[in-house]
């Protein structure tokens, strides 16, 4: 490892945390796991969750690594609009709330966000749109693979590529068990331990730290963190914002959520959990500005949340900080395992190439694309490539450039499919071109304003004329 | 006894001496992976140093990393003193900030040879190229919501 950061626990200890938070979640994967007895029980939880595990797995979905380590590092690198920003990113869940209800009503029988796709603009788009989600999918995976061995580097000195491989290979075995059954009844634990674990450390620190000093040290050592006009931070609001929004209204793991919640669900539960992660990278983030008062060094800016929280709260605090993001972690990479492998296989493996394919072979299917796209994550991982904001924010532009196909796609019937493809070819392109000249925190920001501009010009200029009914594929057969 | 003394005194200085001199041709320099210069627009950057391959860490070394506003060092801070092998800064304002890094022994305190120096030079994006992307993200923004509101609204409307 070449940046050596000094760790908070032992490897011993660390290593008796992992086994016993790896057993829990494999035997709890498998027991959920066993509900799934059909294609529709392995993919969507046999369409029928409720409110509580609905709220539960959206909330915790959301609390990746890039809230519990992200959070923090935006927090370090941008200042108090930097924690701000972070915490925009519920506006995706917020404006995804009434969108479910809406696809749950055009798509009572839809799997993917791809099917909408296809189904609403046709083959072309929906190639690009495929590239594009799957391109997100697997890089979130990958910061998330990258997080979870950056975690147990930092607290407990386990070598990152061991603790990166552990929790990918954790991850992969329950999820290959029991679908979204088990992805979504793990969630609902996780996001307990998760909510829990934010209050007790939030309020450990805030009790154990003198708000003055942490003042006066950020002042004089990183005066512009506290700057509320500092550029770069005053860029990244509106771009984490929309980026949040391209993440959730384009991904398949919260489309596959809005499909698996009965009837009426998806609403109040995208809004519900909006409202609890919330709070969640404020309280993330504000503990990385205590690290000037304290003295601690900081290595690599992704590091700074597990760092200050352990080393502020001891070994105790460093148990329960390692428990809450082995959690967040888990609960992200099932989920974006268990949706990106949906993706492939419905829309790839069943929709191009073998339309007549039997379910049961399906669901084999469906457990060596997990298996695969585990291992090409932990491929890319094994390198430590840049940090956490460089790697997700890398797809930023890609997916902001959906939002507009996607929200227009959904209400407007003018809206078309020209307008749809060019809008995330300029939108994309224009936003990696932002990415590498101005920074990653204008990307997604010129994407989306791009997107918007193009979809919606296109609907004006050349609408089509769409029948809402062709979505229901049920319907159609 | 006392005139033994005196003879053996400037031959125990001495001898300290070479040791000390010894112990510091010993400590090897630490070598910046990092550009020697840095240029950023946002106010953070890292820093991180490593030893040529020939170098076997010792377990009793740490580094000293010192900044100063000017390339000679004439007014310095001690940035970081410990084991680890990078750092990262933010929150910097407009300005040039020069970095050097040495290995310590830390038994003895022995310092080792200073390293190349890195120089930064910080200049933030323009106020006003901030605030036009700013500007532009609130307008996108509300539109976005503009568009799901009134869409959930003609969609309540239909049913």
């Amino acid at each position: 490892m070449t940046h050596f950061q000094s760790e908070i626990l032992n490897p011993v200890t660390g290593w008796i945390l992992l086994l016993i938070l790896s057993i829990a979640w494999i035997a709890l994967g498998i027991y959920w796991g066993k509900k799934a007895k059909d294609m529709d029980g392995y993919m969507l939880a046999g369409r029928n969750v409720g409110l509580a595990f609905g709220t539960a797995t959206a909330m915790a979905t959301w609390v990746t690594s890039n809230t519990t380590m992200l959070a923090p590092q935006f927090a370090l690198q941008l200042g108090i609009w930097g924690m701000v920003a972070y915490s925009t990113a519920a506006f995706g869940l917020f404006l995804f709330a009434p969108l479910a209800k809406r696809i749950k009503r055009l798509m009572p029988k839809g799997f993917t966000s791809g099917d909408f796709i296809r189904l609403r603009y046709g083959k072309k788009v929906w190639y690009i749109f495929l590239i594009i989600s799957i391109f997100y999918g697997f890089t979130w995976l990958i910061s998330m693979g990258m997080a979870g061995g950056i975690l147990m580097n930092a607290l407990s000195g386990i070598p990152y590529r061991l603790g990166m491989t552990v929790i990918l290979s954790v991850c992969m075995i329950y999820t290959i068990f029991g679908g979204l059954y088990a992805v979504i009844g793990t969630d609902f634990i996780q996001s307990m331990i998760i909510m829990i674990g934010v209050v007790i450390v939030g309020g450990a620190v805030l009790y154990s730290i003198d708000l003055d000093t942490v003042y006066q040290d950020v002042l004089k050592d990183k005066p512009m963190l506290l700057n509320m006009l500092l550029p770069a931070s005053i860029m990244a609001i509106f771009n984490n914002l929309l980026f949040g929004i391209g993440e959730v209204f384009h991904s398949n793991v919260w489309w596959s959520r809005a499909f698996a919640m009965r009837e009426g669900i998806g609403k109040k539960a995208y809004t519900i959990a909006g409202f609890m992660w919330l709070p969640v990278p404020i309280a993330a983030g504000f503990i990385a500005l205590t690290s000037s008062s304290l003295g601690i060094n900081i290595t690599s800016p992704d590091m700074v949340g597990p760092l200050m929280a352990g080393n502020i709260l001891g070994k105790v605090g460093a148990i329960i900080v390692f428990v809450v993001l082995f959690s967040s972690l888990a609960s992200s990479i099932d989920s974006l395992l268990a949706a990106t492998a949906d993706l492939i296989v419905e829309d790839i493996f069943k929709k191009i190439f073998f339309p007549a394919i039997q379910e049961k072979q399906l669901r084999n299917v469906s457990v060596y694309v997990i298996v695969g796209l585990t291992f090409l994550a932990w491929l890319v991982c094994m390198p430590r490539i840049g940090t956490l904001a460089t790697v997700l924010f890398f797809a930023g532009p890609m997916v902001a450039s959906t939002i507009y196909p996607i929200a227009m796609g959904l209400y407007w019937k003018n809206a078309s499919k020209e307008g749809a493809f060019w809008a995330m070819i300029i939108g994309s392109g224009a936003g990696l071109i932002a990415y590498f000249q101005i920074g990653w925190y204008t990307a997604s920001l010129i994407s989306a304003t791009l997107s918007i501009i193009v979809t919606a010009t296109f609907a004006r200029w050349k609408p089509a004329e769409f029948n809402w009914l062709k979505l229901d594929e049920s319907r159609q057969a | 006894m006392r005139q033994r003394l005196k003879k053996l005194l400037p031959i125990l200085a001495m001898t300290c001496l070479v040791i000390l001199h010894l112990n510091a041709a010993e400590l090897p320099t630490p070598v910046f992976t990092n550009s020697l210069s840095i240029r950023t627009e946002s106010g953070f950057y890292q820093l991180s140093w490593h030893f040529p391959p020939s170098v076997i860490p010792q377990d009793h070394w740490e580094f000293e990393l010192q900044t100063s506003g000017d390339s000679t060092f004439a007014k310095y801070e001690t940035l970081y003193q410990g084991p680890d092998f990078a750092t990262f800064l933010s929150g910097l304002p407009n300005g040039h900030y020069y970095y050097r890094v040495r290995t310590i022994a830390e038994d003895t305190q022995t310092p080792g040879a200073w390293s190349a120096t890195v120089t930064a030079t910080v200049k933030h994006h323009s106020l006003a190229f901030a605030l036009s992307l700013f500007g532009i993200g609130a307008i996108v923004f509300a539109l976005t919501v503009g568009i799901v509101k009134q869409g959930n609204r003609r969609m309540v409307n239909t049913n």
